[in-house]
């Protein structure tokens, strides 16, 4: 190879990586709406997502040669339209719904042309209680996200075919069961809105647990889930909670800079603050405190008001753990899950002493035996309790459990030590 | 509007204990169910309360066997199909459905005449 | 006297039979319908697949809604008809012939109807 064919095989690269990086917020902006609008037109989630699927592989193969084109948006949308009329010519039986369907004029007032944003219904109806948990995620990430199959079974930890299967069961429920895409109103909005954030949530959370990897990998996840994050908080602005998650995930996003550095994790207490985002932070704060001022409280209003506590010291040493501990006692109201209890000990250590926090911590015993964090929590009460080898037991029995690299090497220190 | 079967399971064991004079209650809460239905908007299509599985026989292959065909705590006791307007509208009818000490499943019911898109 | 007759499957077995096969099955399916017309009362149900199943049962404070069906066994309820016959015999004689009774996993039950 010579120079010139090497300069040009560098910016080949270059504007493939650019591309990349274009088409993944491209792809993040109009997936959704796409395939909400192709539902809306063809009347079937799962040929709309499919096509959708499609559009976006092709994007990838044509715009990483070629470069992304002047409307990647428009692009994406018109393939994607193609891809569902091929699909229909294949299928013999739909020859009068294509007849319905092709005429352009049609079309055009279907894609394009609505000023609400159809995302929401589309992700409300994604996170139907009769859709199973984790195929309300898949089915999030791809519908609404546009990542594809390969990116959420690594994201997910679960094989490509269930990840695959999954999905493709839940589009055909959706349709075969008549799972209405819509924000439902009345009582069931509530509970329906506390499945959307707990996915976004699981989202946030799923990328920092990636077995194999390190801290740093799979910052995207954790971006996308931001980003929906504040999709819904901004389409929804009288849902307090939904203000709530956007804060929390804003707090979290803050700290992410100091709590991996080099792909290793670091503790809350032990991280350089000067690392954290304090232009995130103020965000956080004034997003919490719009959601106060609906006064409508609920968990994750409370557990942002957490991670504002942590947020709003200088170091480690000045955290106000009577505030955290309060609001630790509030939470339980809601939701009384044995994490938010396990959690709740650390502060209870802080405000009432070790001993009292390691009676709680084995009272959750049977509920978290298998948990890596539990035995690392009790590990922390044996040590400051200066019962140093039951420390070092729990500390070894967290490192047999836990998949994750970073988390792993976090312990293996304090083990060394 | 779309048909759905609402299948209730419920604990045999609470047919079997309760008092003749029971009965009353059973007739009244599927009476008030049935009124529900219209009153949320749905309507009852058909439906049947089957007798206890002690009753029931299997057929597998030719073979006739004593016995329901799937054995467990609760069993399947009774069944309404219902018009609804979607799954959502389904479920809302669903929660009124007398189960007690079970449950109820819907599964959307085959129509033959629409095609699966 | 009236029975349900109460049609189980075993949907892994299912994916076994080729599609053929099963249209052949469904069209002979559909023919025993209308053999045996005059037992057949006007109520019954085909169901969707189980994989469309979504079950409400009593939760806490509000019932509580989960994808699946309600009982975790193999087997699953594909439909069921309500046959009017003068005994058990001529149930299960009916019954007999019905032409899924072919493939693998499946079975029928019949269970005696209350009548108030």
């Amino acid at each position: 190879m010579n120079e010139t064919d090497a300069a040009a095989a560098e910016s080949g690269r270059t504007r493939a990586a650019a591309s990349d990086r274009l088409l993944a917020r491209v792809i993040r902006e109009e997936s959704g709406r796409i395939v909400a609008a192709l539902t809306g037109w063809l009347g079937s989630l799962d040929l709309a997502e499919e096509s959708v699927a499609d559009a976006i592989e092709e994007a990838v193969r044509q715009w990483r040669r070629s470069g992304v084109p002047p409307n990647p948006g428009g692009w994406l949308t018109q393939a994607a339209r193609n891809n569902a009329l091929d699909r229909l010519r294949r299928e013999k039986r739909y020859r009068e719904k294509l007849a319905l369907l092709a005429d352009p004029t049609e079309a055009a007032t279907f894609i394009g042309t609505r000023e609400l944003d159809e995302r929401l219904p589309l992700l409300f109806g994604c996170c139907h209680p009769a859709i199973s948990p984790d195929a309300q995620l898949a089915l999030t990430l791809r519908a609404i996200c546009g990542l594809t199959t390969a990116q959420i079974a690594r994201a997910t930890l679960a094989p490509e075919s269930t990840v695959a299967q999954r999905i493709v069961r839940a589009k055909r429920k959706i349709g075969a069961a008549g799972i209405p895409l819509r924000i439902p109103e009345g009582p069931e909005r509530a509970a329906r809105l506390d499945i959307v954030l707990t996915v976004v949530s699981v989202m946030y959370s799923e990328a920092h647990l990636i077995a194999g990897g390190d801290a740093a990998a799979d910052r995207d996840l954790a971006d996308d889930a931001l980003w929906l994050a504040r999709v819904v908080a901004h389409q929804l602005p009288r849902e307090a909670e939904a203000q709530g998650l956007l804060s929390l995930l804003l707090f979290h996003r803050a700290r992410e800079g100091a709590r991996a550095v080099d792909g290793e994790l670091i503790l809350l207490a032990d991280q350089d603050r000067t690392r954290w985002d304090g232009r995130l932070i103020a965000e956080g704060q004034a997003v919490l405190g719009k959601a106060a001022m609906l006064r409508r409280p609920g968990r994750w209003q409370l557990h942002a008001a957490i991670a504002a506590c942590h947020s709003d010291t200088r170091d480690g040493g000045d955290t106000d753990w009577l505030q955290v501990l309060t609001l630790y006692d509030m939470l339980l109201a809601y939701d009384r899950s044995p994490i938010v209890r396990l959690n709740r000990t650390v502060a209870l250590a802080e405000v009432d002493g070790p001993q009292a926090a390691l009676e709680e911590v084995d009272a959750l015993r049977q509920a978290l035996t298998g948990y890596h964090l539990w035995h690392a929590v009790r590990a922390r009460m044996l040590r400051h309790l200066g019962r140093r080898d039951e420390a070092m037991a729990e500390d070894l029995r967290a490192l047999e459990l836990t998949a994750n690299d970073a988390e792993r090497r976090l312990l293996e220190a304090r083990v060394a030590r | 509007m779309s048909e759905y079967a609402i299948l209730i399971y419920e604990d045999p064991a609470f047919y079997e204990t309760m008092p003749p004079e029971g009965w009353g209650a059973v007739v009244e809460a599927h009476n008030e169910f049935t009124k529900g239905v219209v009153e949320h908007g749905g309507s009852i299509t058909g439906g049947g309360a089957l007798k206890p599985v002690t009753m029931a026989l299997t057929i597998r292959g030719g073979t006739v066997t004593d016995g329901p065909f799937v054995e467990s705590t609760e069993s399947f006791l009774g069944y309404y199909t219902v018009e609804a307007r979607d799954l959502d509208h389904a479920i809302e009818l669903a929660k009124l459905a007398p189960a007690t000490g079970g449950g109820v499943e819907l599964r959307p019911l085959h129509d033959p005449s629409a095609g699966q898109l | 006297m009236k029975y349900v007759i109460m049609f189980t499957t075993t949907p892994e077995l299912d994916a076994a039979v080729s599609p053929e096969r099963l249209e052949q099955v469904y069209r002979r399916t559909y023919d025993w319908f209308g053999t045996n017309r005059e037992v057949m009362t006007e109520s019954g149900a085909q169901l969707q697949p189980v994989t469309t199943a979504t079950t409400v049962t009593h939760g806490g404070d509000a019932p509580v809604v989960v994808d699946g069906p309600f009982s975790e066994a193999k087997e699953a309820i594909g439909g069921f008809q309500v046959i009017d016959v003068p005994d058990l015999d001529a149930a299960i004689a009916i019954v007999k012939t019905w032409p899924l009774l072919e493939l693998p996993g499946v079975s029928v039950e019949i269970r005696p109807i209350i009548v108030y």
